[in-house]
């Protein structure tokens, strides 16, 4: 198994009544909420903690990409990826980039130019995941057309494929983007281009566009692996369809992770940060979750309840999330949490249950402050990740970055002082 | 009332009129709202018994197919007119309730010999950020009635959209706001300003009325002095006890209709 120390960059200064008496942490969100040297603060700590989990041993540290969020204020992942990539070069950790939803740029040869970039920076380190974009983002954030957004989505990926593959300056002429001279400088180093990733919240025409492009689909959730039991089962189904091998590097999910010394002390430590996580910073108007548009209403009717039924209602929806104790969040494996042994078990038998060979962690969470971010991040690196690495040692990770022959990188000059002061 | 299907002009388009058929004067063309077209064209027992009406499903709302052939409101433009040159030879009038009443301004616009004249209802078109209207595209259903209905709770109301008795219809409806808001979203997302100051020159011969309405929550009647500073020969009114759906909550746009085509007739 690989494991990626994801971040999400939530501000932690959200008020206690904030579902109460505001309607969304996204999208309209005030601004007077913003405490803007608190950030400054949130976002040094927050590249402390990704850097910490890149010198402990995670195989990966991971950014993202929001707008007009409390959520996350991750506004560029490229530009957390720049701040991070001269930082790692002792260590050997890669950088996942989850994020640069193509449509959000325009021309998107911007997306090919700074992934390249940060590429070459690294010293050819970078694992790429292109989001289709939520919809609070891409649509009511940027502005772009939900109707039409999967195939600017679909173009402007086969545009930063061709800008990193193709030997010879070319012209393209699409339906959103005419370029006549496209010709990124540099192209990235590994070649021909990083691995890239496909994630997605369980739309089959994400998983279909997953394995037509030979590429890991990633289940974007926030609800754990016991909910996510029949999107897997769709995706290895569909994969069986396609010809294609059960290789568990296929697959790779997000999972909130939360390791004490024991399940009371993790308790203890973590519930409070969980509940802040669950009841702000994922209050969002259910208007901006999806543009009319955004997603087709064939795979809406999919989800349509029963003749009959009372409730639409589900359990793995934010807003009924917002009332779960700790017990049931961990019932229900929304967060896998414990101590190292509980944590280790849960983690390995969701993993060989579904086929998961890369588990995208989140171990900050909320409110969670650094110190406690970094104990987590112990813990796990020493107690639990020693007996899950070997997991589906049997199998080649055929989208991770490897040594580059012939290769060999710059010698960066080291500032690092102590992280834990 | 008749209903046609006409295929094409692009492979997979096809347009649903229905039409009344009565002779006598020019083919009234209805264009309907963002929420589609609810039954019947909103013109009025006179006009929709005397008059050559033809309302047009525009593809995306359930009837009409292939909407995924238009990225823009120019293109469905240009799309209506060629179905227009085949139901008739002669000058139409042309008009439009909130979405139909941008894209009827979008057509005469490109071809303002063809149009005898124009009446638009609670039209997008223009946008104002000191009155930008709600986002249509961003509300909950349950958070925008009161915006577009003077009644939310009445019979015109309950009438367009039937309340559900399970959450399988409560779904049925969330489907039905994707679609026809999903349709609308490729030609006023993320805001509903087609430019049409910048083009308005074209029709300064053509007749020409703009309703709004009192409470109109979506597009604000404020709108009226855009509409006339750039059209200052047009007829402008805002209809009293209504909101955006004025032409069912009054019967003002058919009485409109009615004046215009014999106006337009006797001319």
């Amino acid at each position: 198994m690989k494991f990626v120390y994801f971040h999400l960059m939530p501000f932690d200064g959200l008020p206690e009544d904030f579902a109460a008496n505001h309607r969304s942490v996204w999208v309209d969100i005030p601004p007077s909420l913003q405490d803007v040297p608190r950030i400054h603060k949130l976002y040094n700590e927050y590249l402390d903690e990704l850097e910490y989990a890149a010198i402990k041993g995670f195989d990966a540290i991971g950014v993202n990409e929001h707008h007009s969020s409390g959520y996350g204020l991750m506004c560029s992942p490229n530009m957390m990826g720049a701040a991070l990539a001269r930082r790692i070069t002792d260590t050997d950790a890669k950088l996942l980039v989850l994020g640069d939803a193509v449509c959000l740029y325009n021309p998107p040869i911007r997306v090919a130019e700074e992934l390249a970039m940060l590429d070459v920076i690294s010293g050819g380190r970078l694992i790429t995941g292109f989001p289709l974009g939520s919809s609070s983002d891409a649509n009511f954030a940027y502005g772009v057309k939900p109707a039409t957004m999967r195939e600017q989505h679909r173009e402007g990926i086969e545009l930063v494929l061709r800008a990193w593959t193709e030997p010879q300056v070319f012209s393209f002429n699409g339906r959103f983007t005419k370029l006549r001279y496209v010709n990124p400088w540099p192209k990235p180093l590994q070649n021909p281009h990083p691995p890239i990733w496909t994630p997605g919240s369980g739309s089959l025409e994400t998983m279909d566009f997953a394995i037509e492009t030979n590429s890991p689909f990633f289940l974007l959730s926030y609800f754990g692996a016991k909910f996510a039991k029949d999107n897997f089962r769709k995706y290895w189904d569909r994969v069986e369809n396609a010809g294609m091998d059960q290789n568990p590097y296929r697959t790779g999910m997000v999972q909130v992770v939360m390791v004490g010394d024991n399940d009371a002390e993790a308790r203890r430590l973590y519930e409070e940060h969980a509940k802040y996580f669950f009841q702000r910073c994922t209050h969002i108007y259910p208007a901006y979750t999806e543009a009319p548009g955004y997603k087709s209403v064939e795979s809406m009717r999919e989800v349509l309840p029963k003749r009959g039924a009372v409730s639409a209602s589900r359990a793995d929806s934010f807003a009924a999330a917002q009332k779960y104790s700790w017990d049931q969040m961990i019932d229900m494996g929304i967060i896998i949490g414990g101590g190292p042994d509980t944590v280790r078990e849960r983690l390995e038998a969701a993993g060989r249950e579904n086929s998961i060979g890369n588990w995208v962690l989140l171990m900050q969470l909320g409110s969670m402050p650094k110190d406690l971010a970094l104990y987590n991040i112990d813990l796990f690196t020493e107690k639990v990740m020693p007996g899950l690495s070997d997991v589906f040692s049997n199998h080649q990770h055929l989208w991770w970055p490897k040594p580059i022959k012939g290769f060999s990188p710059a010698e960066v000059a080291s500032v690092r002082r102590e992280i834990r002061v | 009332m008749t209903r046609q299907v006409i295929e094409g002009p692009l492979n997979g388009l096809s347009f649903v009129v229905d039409r009344t058929n009565h002779r006598g004067g020019p083919l009234v063309v209805f264009l309907h709202s963002a929420w589609g077209a609810f039954g019947e064209a909103p013109l009025g027992d006179q006009v929709m018994s005397t008059m050559d009406v033809a309302t047009v499903h525009l593809p995306g709302w359930g009837l009409s197919k292939g909407v995924e052939h238009f990225d823009d409101i120019s293109e469905l433009a240009l799309a209506l007119w060629w179905v227009i040159e085949y139901l008739s030879s002669e000058p139409v009038v042309l008009v439009g309730h909130c979405l139909g009443g941008a894209l009827a301004v979008e057509m005469a616009i490109m071809q303002p010999s063809k149009v005898r004249g124009l009446t638009l209802s609670n039209p997008f078109g223009f946008f104002n950020t000191s009155y930008p209207g709600a986002d249509i595209f961003g509300l909950l259903p349950k958070d925008m009635m009161h915006l577009v209905y003077v009644d939310p709770a009445g019979s015109i109301a309950t009438t367009h959209h039937p309340p559900p008795n399970d959450a399988y219809e409560r779904g049925l409806m969330a489907l039905r706001r994707v679609e026809v808001l999903g349709a609308a979203s490729r030609f006023m997302f993320p805001l509903p300003d087609t430019n049409i100051a910048r083009r308005a020159y074209r029709l300064s011969h053509t007749p020409m009325t703009v309703l709004f309405g009192e409470k109109d929550g979506i597009v604000p009647s404020q709108l009226a002095s855009e509409w006339a500073a750039s059209f200052p020969h047009a007829m402008i009114k805002t209809v009293a006890q209504t909101a955006h759906m004025t032409p069912y909550e009054s019967g003002a746009l058919g009485m409109a209709v009615s004046h215009l085509v014999v106006a337009a007739t006797a001319s």
